[in-house]
């Protein structure tokens, strides 16, 4: 069984189809690299995927139950956790605070507990406490997330998705901007968290050598189409690949 | 450090200012400041609630109207015999039900559609208790409400009525500060700085936002009828939009972060027209340059001098933990 079945996914916003009838699975176990030129769809199939923009046609399975369409709340509690390239953290709070209100929803039994206990927030600092070892954020908690860098800021992203310990977590351009050390952290992080805590990962990522490193898997997205779903080595080789983001002379020539 | 650490030192400066407040009475010359306390308690009640909506991410310029429905329904059960100290929750349930309600329809309007739609409502509060006259009295309103009377103690005069509604107020202001420090506190603060990542993390932002707005206008209904039993009467203009702004401007002056801010506001804007009244027509005036002025130097609120200051705190501490670190 896959963990994640897309099946003939479509999206159009009026007479524009960002995504065209794309299908693929994500296995436990997986990392699954989605690239693709701008604008080829990647972010619209990742709004479609966590509940953030409605499917126009077609189905999204997550653990064998169907989740096209379903709020995005809903499906993170389910396990499917995903990450934005923007204003991904609270700036106001500190980064403690950021990674506990990560931990809320799949932690909590209802609104109302922790009214007059504590017990809660102590849970909810424990694990986020976790969540930032991992991260070498450690020494940055009382701080406020604004003060922190750029590079910081993306880990601390990624940290807060993961505190509402997902089975699979879907990754939106997690290196963009970074310099290369940066990037280079970023990927020993998150390959690290995948040892540690067993989580599939999905990412859509402009930056190839991070795709190469990381990924066991790539599907290529242009125009709203699928072109191409295989190893990193198969799909750097693909000619329609190739041609999609070098153009046809290219591979004339 | 722990997140939630509070200093004995605003332990000490919370029970002096409970005590200052509930000793009143002794030292106030005359009754006139016993009357302007009682309705800063109930203006700390209505700012409260108002507090509670913003710090999911609202703005609900309806504020007045859920005080004005509050009132009315309290007036009218207890006219009809049934004892005030019950019709004021009942007041505060019913407010909260409309709320809950209309919220349910209007909070997926974002930012400036919630804010009108609240806005009509409170407009459309008024227009019924002036049109239905023959229940609310229409522009008349209801005079001789009963007083709110408890286990045959009646709260007729001042002295007796101002230790109930700091009762009131204390009370809810140590459950707005529980709701704070609560799970769904953190989640409506969450809501109000980044709701999609919020929620991303698996939280029902849409319902927290509701809630909020249930709990906030169910205080004011409370609020409302609680102002009505001390005032013993209740009339279309006793919550009009002009309330509903004040509201907001104690809300704003005073700070919006915390439960501190909600009581600053209270406290310097409350017997502010009444110090001006001696300045004749300048009263205005002075009034709408000191909120801009506040506005201008403190837009986070007064309250927030105060975290300035505790934020600068944490910073030298986290800083010297850092340098600590990297040294050994």
């Amino acid at each position: 069984m896959s963990m994640l079945e897309v099946d003939s996914l479509k999206r159009s916003f009026g007479g524009l189809v960002a995504v065209r009838n794309v299908s693929f699975k994500v296995d436990e176990g997986d990392f699954l690299g989605l690239i693709g030129p701008n604008g080829a769809g990647k972010t619209t199939l990742f709004n479609v995927i966590s509940g953030v923009l409605r499917p126009s046609a077609g189905t999204v399975r997550f653990l064998d139950r169907d989740i096209s369409g379903q709020p995005a709340n809903r499906t993170v509690r389910q396990g499917l956790s995903r990450t934005f390239q923007a204003a991904t953290v609270y700036p106001e709070a500190t980064v403690i605070e950021n990674v506990a209100r990560g931990t809320l929803g799949s932690s909590l039994t209802g609104l109302w507990s922790g009214f007059f206990s504590r017990k809660w927030r102590g849970n909810a600092e424990e694990k986020a406490y976790h969540a930032l070892d991992l991260f070498g954020l450690r020494r940055r908690v009382d701080l406020k997330a604004r003060e922190l860098s750029y590079g910081e800021q993306r880990r601390l992203g990624v940290a807060i998705a993961l505190a509402s310990e997902p089975k699979l977590l879907m990754l939106d351009e997690p290196v963009a901007g970074l310099n290369p050390e940066e990037a280079a952290e970023l990927a020993s992080v998150l390959r690290r968290v995948k040892s540690e805590r067993g989580v599939t990962m999905v990412m859509v990522e402009h930056h190839m050598r991070t795709v190469m490193g990381l990924c066991n898997r790539v599907v290529v997205l242009d125009h709203g189409t699928l072109i191409a779903d295989g190893t990193p080595a198969d799909v750097v080789s693909n000619p329609l690949v190739i041609e999609a983001y070098l153009g046809k002379e290219a591979v004339d020539a | 450090m722990n997140l939630s650490t509070t200093k004995p030192m605003s332990y000490v400066a919370v029970a002096v200012a409970v005590i200052l407040a509930v000793l009143l009475p002794w030292f106030a010359p005359n009754q006139f400041y016993i009357h302007l306390a009682t309705v800063g308690c109930i203006n700390l009640m209505l700012v409260l609630g108002l507090a509670i909506i913003a710090r999911a991410g609202q703005l609900s310029m309806g504020h007045g109207g859920f005080a004005l429905v509050g009132g009315y329904v309290s007036a009218l059960l207890s006219m009809k015999g049934w004892p005030p100290l019950l019709t004021l929750f009942v007041a505060g349930v019913t407010a909260a039900v409309i709320a809950a309600a209309l919220g349910w329809i209007i909070l997926r309007l974002r930012g400036v559609y919630f804010v009108l739609v609240a806005f009509a409502f409170s407009q459309i509060a008024v227009l019924l208790a002036l049109d239905m006259s023959s229940i609310t009295g229409g522009a008349n309103g209801l005079v001789g409400v009963p007083p709110i009377s408890i286990f045959g103690y009646v709260l007729r005069a001042k002295p007796q009525f101002y230790p109930f509604a700091l009762a009131c107020a204390l009370t809810t202001l140590l459950l707005t500060w529980l709701l704070y420090r609560s799970p769904l506190g953190t989640m409506m603060a969450a809501t109000a700085e980044n709701q999609r990542l919020t929620e991303s993390s698996g939280i029902d932002t849409h319902r927290v936002q509701v809630i909020a707005f249930t709990i906030g206008s169910g205080i004011a209904g409370f609020a409302g009828a609680l102002s009505t039993h001390y005032l013993r009467f209740i009339s279309p203009d006793s919550y009009t939009f002009w309330e509903s702004v004040s509201y907001l401007t104690m809300l704003v002056v005073g700070g919006r972060d915390g439960v501190l801010g909600p009581v600053i506001g209270v406290v310097v804007l409350t017997p502010l027209p009444e110090l001006l009244r001696s300045t004749e027509g300048l009263q205005h005036i002075i009034y709408g340059t000191m909120l801009v002025l506040c506005l201008m130097f403190v837009p986070n609120g007064l309250a927030s001098l105060v975290q300035t200051w505790r934020s600068r705190q944490r910073l030298a501490r986290t800083s010297a933990a850092v340098v600590a670190e990297e040294v050994t």
